[in-house]
């Protein structure tokens, strides 16, 4: 059997364009942090699985990953293939006949190596995935043909013999004097007499400072070609083990070409789990919360815990936490229509939402604490531009003219994000208008979520179900999405209490301030 | 490494200064006391024989220094003892000084101020870090041979310490090493030297091993040994030394350093990074002694002034002591001078002898011109000399530690009666009262002068009066007669009742015949001042109506 690619493509991923969805969901803030800011492994997030297998395939890859302890294997294998990758094209460029061969030697070694080591990691592994199992069985129809065999042990044979022998270089009334030697010869040097009371330079150095970490800097490292200084002393070199170079030249002959792309692009898509396992470690030390999604089509969707991953790392970074939220569509709701005061979390609840269904279809964890997400064809979403400054037909005609292909061509079972819609609109026009855009996307069984300041909406249809944002005792803010039809009255004075600058508040506050001066 | 004379157990860094050490400076005039410790007299058969020129560096150590007191007991004799070993072994301190001022300056001229720069440039940072190695490594011997030489002489636990330290911070061993790294990569700095006749060049001598790793480039350097060797120079072109290269070049498995331009680049890479690399290791040693001489220049320089003020006495005849420190409400003193003074005027002034036991408020009240300010000054000057460590002009002086000192002088331009003058007045004693401790002494010259007597009278009662019963020491030279009359009576009162009120009263003494000595003497305070004096002169006996006949 063969093994074509661990995220399940049809052909490998060439820079695709960013769905639209990303920036209303900040998901395009999250994958800065996830990708670090590299734009390949970005692509691969960038690209929408097809069909609910291919979410499914790379789910249980990523489980794999999570629970098998794969990632310091996988990483291993990608550090060290882009390593062999620079050995080639060093291979590849270098002018000199000789050193080609040699960087051949190396280049095999590590190939060979690399392969051999993943392997044999995949297989204490035991991996239960799909993905995984192929390309174990792939990996060991490679590593036991006789060809891999003979490459890994003359690469191997040739490089632990050069790297067995010492060069000796004695600079001295300006002549440079080569010498090679091997153990045997190392045991006679400890006979020398003329030799100082240190063994090395930088033991009589230590006495100085032997904290200090400064290196020795090698003039020759700074090119790969060799410099005439080098080809002076492998001149000499060659002349002392003529019998190693004839074989190093054998294998370049034998074998110079031998690397199977399929690995080279396994290391390539591996960054995708990679980038994404790093993330989430990094943000369950700091306290987040991940889960792997239940798919079941079959149940309802729902999650407990949900908050909004890019909100999170926001706040992280300014001490503050997150609220999280549960919630669950009932067996017969397609939509959410949530209302509730300004500033009360409903953008934030329906961005997390919308997260919650991509990253679940890219196969990933999730930020909650427990979900179950059905398949989704796509994920459509509409915001509201608030900067604009547009006249309020200019902005309601923006609005409709961004709407208006998102329902011409929408899949069916779409997931839906729709953040204020008609806002200039006059509530009489504004109702009849979103609740044809609802009453659209449930005919075409999407789900998804609306949120609105008119609660009037959640009248739409029997699959229509009413949220709203609360607030406190006090009444304020506490961010809490509850399923409640409740109508939006505005909340100025909520808002100048939460700060304290209520006439009986700041009174108090000033006379604290004026007894500390 | 540590220089450790100043203070037993830190160096000079971040130590606290008095409050409003400006105000000190000036209404002490300490500038003139900085300025005669930068110099020196020289003199010869007990004679003066010239005064050098002022040593700015020591004017402006005394200025640093002079203003951070000490605040014990023990701080005061460990700076005492070493004073007297360096008046003892005056060719010590003197020689000790000057190497620390050469390397500094040396040290300069490599460039210190411009800081640690960068590695940028391979080549500048080698040199430098040669030189001023080679610069250290140079001065600390000389310095350990100093101490060593006088340590036997030495009765201060700071000299004794200091010269413990260096022969064990810098013993035989590290300077034997430290000189054969020098050697070792001499061949970078060191150009041609004549010897015997003959020119010799030094040259490296490097062994090192490595490994051929892919594509065979030279890699796992290891530095077997690096040195230098001196050898006859010859020119290239010469015969000889083209028969020299001939042999040479006949030796097996080996090329020339000079075999190609390309080699000849990479060879003087190498040498570059073996030199940097050798030299990075002593950033340590360079960071461990560029504060211990920074800080050796500054602490001798100190030292240095002490013995040049000893000779600015020994010039006026006067008397030198080391303080003795008391109970804080005492203060003695035997033929104490207005050091000051004595150098400005180049006179022996005179003295006053006092015994000012338990009490915390002194107010001294007199006529002008009758020694009264130069009384305080007295006072003040050697408080600050003896809380610096140092000898005070005296034959005997012996007060308690005042870390919190303060000097409020209201100055003869200043006392032009002028509310923005009293405000500015009031200010400043406001912000001493908050920078108040039970360590304090308040030397107030005239306070308060600035507005009518009756006004100034009442502002100093209430100040003084609530600071006394505080705890602060205060030695006051006023006019302000109502006041010192009212503090007087009360006082008075308190001891009919048996009580100490703590308070003492001094004038300057007048002779029978109205001759002033310009001594101090402890007395009722005189109720009349310049002015009835004047009034007597000019007019006649005026009537006091307070009963009393004068």
């Amino acid at each position: 059997m063969g093994f074509e690619s661990i995220l399940d493509l049809k052909e490998p991923v060439k820079g695709l364009t960013e769905p639209a969805f990303f920036l209303d969901l900040n998901i395009d803030q999250i994958l800065e942090k996830v990708t670090l800011g590299n734009r390949r492994v970005r692509a691969y997030y960038e690209y929408f699985p097809l069909d609910a297998e291919c979410s499914e395939y790379r789910r249980h890859i990523y489980r794999d990953i999570r629970t098998k302890g794969l990632f310091e294997a996988l990483t291993k294998y990608t550090d060290n293939y882009t390593e062999f990758r620079e050995l080639e094209r060093k291979k590849k460029e270098t002018r000199g006949d000789i050193q080609k061969t040699v960087w051949n030697i190396y280049a095999i070694k590590l190939y060979t190596e690399n392969l051999l080591t993943l392997y044999s990691d995949l297989k204490a592994a035991s991996p239960e995935s799909e993905g995984m199992t192929d390309l174990l069985n792939y990996l060991d129809k490679t590593v036991s043909s006789d060809d891999f065999k003979d490459k890994y042990e003359r690469a191997e044979a040739l490089s632990a013999e050069l790297d067995a022998l010492d060069v000796r270089v004695t600079y001295e009334k300006g002549r440079i004097s080569v010498d090679v030697s091997d153990a045997a010869d190392r045991e006679k040097e400890e006979d020398d007499e003329d030799k100082p009371s240190y063994a090395t330079y930088e033991e009589f150095l230590d006495f100085f400072d032997k904290d200090n970490e400064e290196e020795f800097v090698n003039p020759f490292a700074k090119v790969f070609e060799l410099t005439g200084f080098e080809q002076e002393v492998v001149k000499v070199v060659s002349k002392r083990i003529p019998d190693w170079f004839k074989r190093a030249e054998k294998l370049y002959d034998d074998c110079s070409e031998f690397e199977d792309t399929c690995f080279l692009r396994l290391a390539d898509e591996l960054a995708f789990y990679l980038s994404f396992y790093v993330f989430e470690t990094k943000m369950k030390e700091i306290g987040m919360e991940f889960c792997e999604p239940e798919c079941d089509n079959q149940k309802n969707i729902e999650a407990e815990g949900l908050y909004d991953l890019a909100l999170a790392i926001v706040n992280h970074d300014k001490g503050k936490i997150v609220v999280s939220n549960d919630f669950y569509y009932d067996e017969k709701d397609l939509f959410f229509v949530l209302t509730g005061p300004n500033q009360g979390g409903k953008t934030t609840f329906a961005r997390s939402l919308g997260q919650l269904v991509y990253f679940s279809m890219m196969g990933l964890s999730v930020a909650a604490k427990k979900a179950n997400v059905h398949w989704f064809s796509d994920i459509l979403t509409h915001f509201s531009v608030e900067e604009s400054v547009e006249s309020g037909r200019g902005k309601l005609m923006e609005e409709l003219v961004r709407l208006s292909p998102m329902m011409k061509h929408s899949r069916d079972n779409a997931f839906i994000v729709i953040n204020e819609l008609f806002t200039t609109a006059a509530n009489y026009d504004a109702i009849i208008m979103g609740k044809n855009v609802l009453a659209h996307f449930i005919g075409k069984n999407c789900h998804g979520i609306y949120v609105t300041h008119l609660s009037e909406l959640c009248d739409t249809d029997e699959h229509v179900a009413g949220l709203s944002a609360q607030l406190d005792e006090n009444g304020i803010q506490n961010f809490k999405i509850l399923r409640k039809k409740v109508a939006y009255e505005g909340c100025a004075e909520n808002q100048i209490k939460k700060y304290k600058l209520d006439y009986a508040s700041l009174s108090d506050r000033l006379k604290g301030i004026m007894n500390r001066a | 490494m540590n220089v450790y004379l100043l203070y037993k157990d830190r160096e000079w860094a971040g130590i606290k200064k008095y409050y409003d050490a400006k105000s000190i400076v000036q209404d002490l005039g300490l500038k003139t006391l900085y300025t005669n410790a930068g110099k020196d007299v020289v003199f010869e058969n007990g004679s003066v024989k010239n005064i050098k020129d002022q040593d700015a560096f020591i004017y402006d150590t005394m200025s640093k220094v002079m203003v951070a007191p000490l605040v014990s007991k023990d701080e005061i004799v460990y700076r005492q003892e070493i004073i007297k070993d360096c008046l003892n072994n005056e060719d010590f301190i003197k020689q000790l000084y000057t190497e620390a001022g050469r390397i500094m300056s040396e040290w300069d001229k490599l460039g210190r101020k411009s800081g640690y720069t960068g590695r940028q440039d391979l080549a500048a940072w080698a040199e430098k870090q040669i030189h001023i190695t080679e610069l250290f490594a140079g001065g600390l011997t000389v310095i350990k041979g100093l101490l060593k030489k006088y340590r036997s002489s030495f009765e201060s636990e700071g000299l004794k310490a200091l010269a413990q330290r260096i022969c064990i911070e810098f013993d035989d061993e590290y300077e034997k090493n430290i000189e054969k790294l020098i050697k070792d990569v001499s061949f970078y700095t060191k150009g041609n030297e004549d010897k015997d006749g003959n020119v010799y060049t030094y040259m490296p001598k490097i062994r090192f091993k490595g490994k051929l790793k892919a594509g065979l480039k030279l890699e796992d350097i290891v530095l077997l040994d690096v040195d230098s060797e001196s050898i006859k120079y010859r020119n290239p072109k010469s015969t000889i030394a083209k028969i020299v290269e001939f042999k040479n070049s006949l030796t097996p498995n080996s090329f020339s350093s000079k075999l190609t331009p390309a080699i000849e680049k990479q060879v003087e890479a190498f040498e570059q990074n073996i030199v940097n690399y050798a030299m990075s290791f002593t950033r340590s040693f360079i960071e461990k002694f560029s504060n211990f001489f920074e800080q050796l220049l500054l602490q001798t320089a100190f030292y240095r002034g002490a013995v040049n003020l000893r000779h600015h006495m020994k010039r006026s005849g006067i008397e030198y002591c080391f303080p003795t420190v008391c109970d804080n409400k005492n203060l003695s003193f035997i033929e104490l001078k207005e050091f000051v003074m004595c150098m400005e005027q180049r006179v022996n002034a005179v003295g006053n002898t006092c015994s000012i036991l338990n009490k915390q408020l002194v107010i001294i009240t007199g006529a002008n011109q009758g020694g009264k300010s130069t009384f305080l000054r007295s006072v003040g000057i050697a408080q600050v000399m003896m809380q610096a460590g140092l000898p005070v002009a005296a034959e005997d002086f012996s007060s308690g530690i005042f870390p919190s000192l303060f000097t409020h002088f209201t100055r003869r331009e200043d006392s032009a009666m002028n509310s923005g003058r009293l405000d500015e007045e009031l200010g400043r004693m406001n912000s001493i009262i908050e920078n108040l401790d039970d360590r304090s002494l308040v030397l107030l010259n005239e306070s308060f002068a600035t507005t009518t007597e009756v006004d100034g009278s009442i502002i100093a009662y209430d100040i003084i009066k609530a600071l006394n019963e505080a705890g602060v020491k205060i030695l006051t030279v006023t006019h302000l007669l109502s006041f010192a009359k009212k503090m007087y009576s009360e006082s008075e009162e308190r001891s009919k009742k048996g009580e100490d009120s703590g308070i003492t009263f001094f004038c300057a003494e007048r002779k029978p015949d109205g001759q002033r000595t310009f001594k101090m003497i402890q007395s009722v305070p005189e109720l009349t001042s310049f002015g009835l004096d004047l009034y007597k002169q000019v007019i006649g006996t005026p009537k006091l109506y307070d009963g009393s006949e004068d």
